[in-house]
């Protein structure tokens, strides 16, 4: 059976995200880009200007602070990694083609561990799981029913007609794991032509999670499950038939 | 939470833009605005970009092919999953190759997101189950050519979803080919070339042609 | 030293550079000749620049060979890059085939006295750079068939 139930999975982007709580700085951000350079050739530095929502009553409003982070990639762009030190965070990111959970996940435990040698222990604020799917509907009609391929859509009443565009955001708790979602899901135009497209972001994050790294994998690896659950219940048979599942 | 600018180029020369909303004046309703906002998710690592510090003509050669090759690259992992992984690697390679800065000609423009985005739209729609050979315009037009024995089908992707293409096709007993062209949206691409039989340059029994 | 002329005469011939973007290939980049924007006019341009190839003296191997001499001497000539021959005759045909009336004439410069330039060339006439590109300019030399020597101007 392979580990992927469909051979073209809608999956543009998946990314494993962990937010630390203190900033990190310049120092340790270089080192830790140097060790990684082995795994990731392309390096870029990430100019950023952050603008304080929660203020200190010491410093003066509005403050700005420019820092750099690091956006490192795979040649051919498929496989990033965003070092940024205000937000304090670590983010690994898989473009399409995604090639399985089991190398999308190795890859990040080989990145942390590189991490955790380089940087050593820091508080960890937030674990977070984020896949950004796009089913590619065929239609030359500019309107699509979405209650044929989804089953995360808004409500309006049938006499304002049908829906030419949409989004909708909204946040849960996944009780069992302790974590809450954000699902986002929209009318988006499609690269394809004579196609639309509808998109489904899955988020799933826990704040306050464990800190030691058999605890971190095992949570990351819930949350997959999680949201490989969300995904199926928002989604029709319909919709899975464009994905081209293997066949038992 | 702090908000974080970081210059994000999110690729969206694959489709249009959201059109704009009108801003809302009262508090209230500001407060709901940026509430709901909050429910978004930020833009994924995937749409982040550095921005060049040094405008195009004042960075290294190298850098500058680099960073348009990365550009298309990642618009190419927008329908990754409807392209043949084998078919997406070797149009890397060629990619690579049309950018070789040993290879490059001064004052040549490297190729461009907006034709690369109408290269991918038609490659998805027209289907060839052949590559083409790839060549780059001065201006950094991405062109296709497929080469059956002397027949040539030629198409320039333009920026804007435009295409313009030429082919040409021998009789036996003519030394003057017959040769059609159009210029047409990328989305009436196949039925520009319907009347010509494509497939007798996309289709794997095509192949067959002298290296010069 | 040929004499001075302006129109090239219709029985010789002109060479192109031709980089390797600009080069016709298969899917596995295998040369097969050219593209028709090789004879593209670049905006800053009025003409299309070529050597004539009979202002060279000695066989025609000895032409070739000192016309790309001049081109590695005056430009970037990548190792994958190419030449385009093309006899005078037979472009100004192509392009009256396909509406245009041009001039090649010769227009030497300080660092080519082989210079010449096809005037007239339609700036953007797709159909008609893919018939000069398949029809006119038939002769393709690869940069590395020809030997690296000194080169005089």
């Amino acid at each position: 059976m392979p580990e992927q139930p469909y051979k073209r999975p809608p999956i543009t982007e998946a990314v494993i995200g962990i937010r630390f709580a203190d900033p990190i700085d310049s120092v340790t951000l270089d080192k830790v880009a140097a060790a990684l350079k082995p795994l990731y050739p392309r390096e870029d530095i990430l100019r950023g200007i952050q603008i304080p929502f929660n203020l200190t009553p010491t410093l003066p409003s509005p403050q700005t602070i420019e820092q750099a982070g690091y956006r490192l990639s795979s040649l051919d762009q498929t496989q990033i990694l965003i070092l940024m030190p205000i937000p304090p965070s670590l983010t690994m990111s898989q473009l399409a083609p995604y090639p399985g959970w089991d190398q999308f996940f190795g890859r990040f435990s080989k990145d942390w561990g590189v991490w955790k040698r380089s940087v050593g222990y820091r508080k960890i604020i937030r674990v977070g799981v984020r896949y950004i799917n796009r089913i590619d509907i065929p239609t030359a009609d500019p309107v699509v029913y979405e209650e044929e391929f989804l089953n995360v859509y808004p409500h309006i009443p049938e006499v304002l007609g049908p829906m030419m565009q949409y989004a909708v955001q909204t946040q849960l708790q996944i009780r069992d794991i302790g974590c809450i979602l954000t699902l986002n899901s929209s009318v988006v135009p499609s690269p394809l032509i004579g196609h639309r497209a509808f998109v489904i972001d899955i988020d799933i994050g826990k704040d306050s999670p464990p800190q030691n790294d058999d605890a971190i994998y095992e949570l990351i690896n819930r949350i997959r499950v999680a949201k490989n659950r969300v995904f199926e219940t928002c989604i029709t048979d319909r919709a899975r038939e464009l994905f081209e599942p293997w066949l038992e | 939470m702090a908000g974080v600018v970081v210059n994000p180029q999110i690729p969206t020369v694959l489709g249009p833009s959201v059109p704009p909303r009108l801003e809302a004046f009262s508090a209230e309703t500001n407060e709901i605005a940026r509430l709901v906002a909050g429910l978004r998710n930020e833009p994924s690592p995937g749409s982040l970009r550095s921005t060049p510090r040094l405008a195009p003509d004042e960075q290294p050669l190298e850098a500058r092919l680099f960073d348009a090759l990365a550009a298309v690259k990642i618009l190419t992992a927008q329908v990754a999953m409807h392209l043949d992984g084998e078919w997406r690697r070797k149009l890397f390679g060629q990619l690579d190759s049309l950018h070789d800065p040993e290879e490059w000609e001064s004052g040549a423009e490297p190729v461009t997101q907006s034709s690369f985005a109408t290269f991918l739209k038609a490659i998805l729609s027209v289907r060839p189950k052949r590559r083409p050979g790839l060549g780059l315009s001065h201006s950094g037009n991405l062109i296709a050519a497929w080469t059956t024995r002397r027949d040539r089908l030629t198409i320039e992707f333009l920026p804007n979803d435009r295409v313009r293409w030429v082919l040409a096709r021998y009789r036996d007993t003519e030394e003057e080919p017959a040769r059609y062209a159009g210029h047409t949206h990328v989305s009436e691409l196949v039925e520009g070339l319907s009347p010509h039989h494509p497939e007798h340059w996309f289709s794997d029994a095509s192949k067959n042609h002298e290296p010069s | 030293m040929q004499a001075r002329i302006t129109n090239l005469p219709d029985e010789d011939h002109v060479m192109r550079f031709v980089p390797w973007g600009r080069l016709r290939k298969d899917e596995d980049d295998n040369v097969l000749g050219f593209l028709g924007d090789a004879f593209k006019l670049k905006p800053n341009e009025d003409h299309l620049s070529v050597n004539w190839l009979e202002y060279f003296d000695g066989d025609r191997d000895a032409k070739i060979q000192a016309s790309v001499r001049i081109f590695r001497n005056t430009m970037d000539v990548g190792g994958k890059s190419a030449f385009g021959i093309g006899n005078v005759a037979k472009i100004k045909e192509v392009c009256r085939a396909n509406g245009a009336t041009v001039r090649i004439v010769y227009e030497p410069r300080d660092d080519n006295n082989s210079h010449s330039g096809i005037r007239r060339l339609p700036r953007d006439d797709f159909t008609l750079l893919e018939a000069l590109a398949a029809d006119a300019f038939v002769e393709l030399i690869h940069n590395t068939a020809v030997p690296f020597e000194e080169a005089s101007v």
